[in-house]
């Protein structure tokens, strides 16, 4: 009876499997595809991309958008404010955000209780867009670089994931036994629990960073001078301007020279797209390691 | 260690003859709780700065406020911008326009992570686990106005890959970014496309942590693989997937304004103006500050309302919830 039991969940088991295997192979080439045709439409010639004549492989290989896009001097100025803002921004949040959660986590802390409820007000109840506009704008940060690393700099989901970690339990032993070898708080935070939370600390400089690249509605808010724009707000305008150019296009009786400024265009914004992504890609790929475990050591004790 | 007992011993007896201010300076100084405050200092300047005193702000909701006077001195009007707004065609507008994308949204998004992560975890190929799990996490890291673009791009009713498809099943080419009904079917499944594999990872570590031994005792008391998907990994995501499901619920009308300004062209305006759309452009554009605020306010109260009533729904019925 067992046997033929055992018999039927073993072939149930080999069934099971190939359809999850398929699934999840399924899963992987509806996000795969989208990103692999934006690469190769950007090095094919957009008579073909326009025509809807590409599928998988890249049709005679120019790269015509990417020179373009490099003499693009907006283009240029928004990648270097964004590497500005990423990294120092990425920097001071990830920093405060690890100072303030070693506190938060100790449970027999004076103030764990009273901060806690004070961060965790600003999760359900905000003042809103316009009186954050009238504090900024009181301070004197509008149109200054400064804002963007400050306005929504600290995150209190991220102050909570960090605090969890600090929390799960092999630490705490940790730290009880710091605390019996009369070690000062300073001392145990930075000499002991410091370099043992690298996956933590890796997964909060690139949270930050990569919000900060990623971002665009706080420069919209708060930045008018070109100057400082990071890299979003010139994608934005890129990528929404010769859309409505397309559509100004059906309507127009000249269409010759339109034709050409539209396929400039079309391969442009592929390149674009490549560009603006790729190095949060890398980031991802080699950082990927730390991330995913910073996250879930996170997330499943909080 | 012996001087720690020491200096206890001696604030306990300081204790029992002298005030708070002793008891507070023993944890301050002798335990070294002044480090842990000055930890955590920037971090509580920096909230106070910049959502204590927005939330002071409010008040201009209920004030006649222009930006060249201070907060104090402007008049006060009362309930004036909430009755304007509520008496206003733009309230119902507004209001179906946000639940509904938001409903759409919850409805059709929530599930795709939480039956992914039980696919994940229940393939035995730890290879493809981990290949699946580096690509879909991938949307994550692209921003907004990129997924955007690539919309406009992929959607385009001249040269977009979707319509060219359509137009092998002889399908005209439809024009997809610009429809107000196609609004908010393009958001939601987008939504899916860049969330999914992100909001798994939750669930999914949720689902490793179950001791292996439950799926042992199932094996040898017969269970099939679906049947121990039901009675061991659904109970065991079952308090994250509440956590999440009323952290979604008490947001329902805060749906993603960047996302929505983003997709929204004069011609879907109709389904694509919401809340967080309505309030930048009467606050920032308009500037019309008090008015915008009190819309604001008006959404918050709302989602607050809505949290506290499901957070205690679900406390009856489900024993879980979020304070």
């Amino acid at each position: 009876m067992s046997n033929i039991r055992a018999i039927k969940s073993s072939r149930e088991d080999a069934i099971f499997e190939v359809v999850t295997k398929i699934l999840l192979i399924i899963a992987c080439l509806i996000i795969l595809y989208p990103l692999y045709f934006i690469i190769i439409a950007s090095i094919s010639n957009p008579d073909y991309v326009i025509a809807g004549k590409l599928t998988v492989f890249p049709m005679d290989v120019t790269f015509s958008g990417y020179k373009k896009i490099f003499r693009f001097r907006n283009l240029l100025n928004g990648y270097k404010n964004s590497f500005f803002y990423a990294l120092i921004g990425g920097f001071i949040s990830a920093t405060l955000t690890l100072f303030a959660a070693y506190p938060l986590s100790k449970k027999d802390f004076s103030g764990h209780k009273p901060f806690t409820i004070f961060l965790l007000i600003t999760m359900f109840f905000q003042g809103g867009m316009i009186p954050l506009y009238i504090v900024v704008n009181k301070l004197g940060l509008r149109n200054t670089p400064y804002v963007l690393l400050i306005v929504n700099g600290i995150q209190v989901w991220n102050l909570l994931v960090t605090s969890s970690y600090f929390k799960s339990s092999h630490i705490e032993s940790l730290n009880e036994a710091a605390e019996i070898d009369g070690c000062s708080h300073f001392g145990y935070f930075f000499k002991i629990l410091l370099p043992i939370s690298r996956p933590i600390i890796v997964t909060m400089l690139l949270f930050y960073a990569v919000w900060q690249w990623n971002d665009f509605f706080r420069a919209m808010i708060y930045l008018d001078k070109p100057d400082y724009q990071p890299l979003q707000i010139v994608l934005k305008e890129l990528l929404a301007t010769s859309q409505v150019s397309s559509t100004i296009y059906d309507m127009m009786e000249d269409q010759e020279a339109l034709t050409e400024m539209l396929r400039a265009a079309e391969q442009m914004k592929y390149g674009v797209i490549v560009m603006a992504t790729l190095p949060m890609m890398v980031v991802y790929l080699t950082m990927q390691k730390y991330f995913v475990q910073g996250i879930t050591m996170g997330s499943v004790k909080g | 260690m012996r001087t720690n007992e020491i200096a206890s011993a001696n604030s306990m007896k300081v204790q029992k003859k002298h005030s708070i201010a002793h008891r507070i300076k023993h944890k301050l100084i002798t335990r070294g709780e002044w480090q842990l405050y000055l930890l955590i200092l920037p971090v509580v300047v920096y909230f106070i700065i910049f959502h204590y005193l927005p939330m002071y702000g409010v008040q201009i909701a209920f004030r006649n406020y222009s930006i060249t006077k201070p907060i104090l001195e402007a008049k006060w009007v009362g309930l004036t911008y909430f009755k304007r707004f509520l008496n206003s065609p733009m309230f119902p507008q507004l209001m179906k326009n946000t639940v509904v994308l938001s409903f759409y949204d919850l409805v059709v998004g929530f599930p795709f992570p939480v039956i992914f992560a039980v696919i994940l975890n229940q393939t035995q190929s730890k290879r493809l686990v981990k290949f699946t799990q580096t690509v879909t996490f991938a949307p994550y890291f692209i921003s907004m106005v990129v997924l955007v673009g690539m919309l406009y791009l992929f959607l385009s009713p001249t040269s977009g890959i979707v319509n060219k498809l359509l137009e092998l099943f002889g399908v005209s080419p439809i024009y997809f970014m610009a429809e107000t009904k196609w609004f908010r079917h393009v958001y939601v499944l987008s939504h899916v496309w860049q969330r999914t594999g992100y909001q798994a990872i939750i669930y999914f570590a949720a689902l490793t942590s179950v001791d292996p031994g439950l799926y042992e005792a199932a094996t040898i008391d017969g269970a099939t693989r679906l049947e121990k998907i039901w009675h061991i990994d659904i109970p065991s995501i079952m308090p994250t997937l509440v956590t999440m499901l009323l952290l979604s619920v008490g947001r329902i009308l805060n749906v993603d304004t960047q996302r929505t300004l983003l997709m929204q062209v004069a011609t879907n305006l109709e389904t694509s103006e919401i809340f967080g759309t309505y309030v930048y452009k009467v606050g920032l554009i308009n500037a019309q500050f008090s008015y915008s605020t009190a819309i604001d306010l008006f959404k918050t109260f709302i989602n607050l309302t809505l949290l506290i009533l499901t957070n205690f729904i679900s406390k009856k019925l489900t024993e879980e919830s979020l304070w």
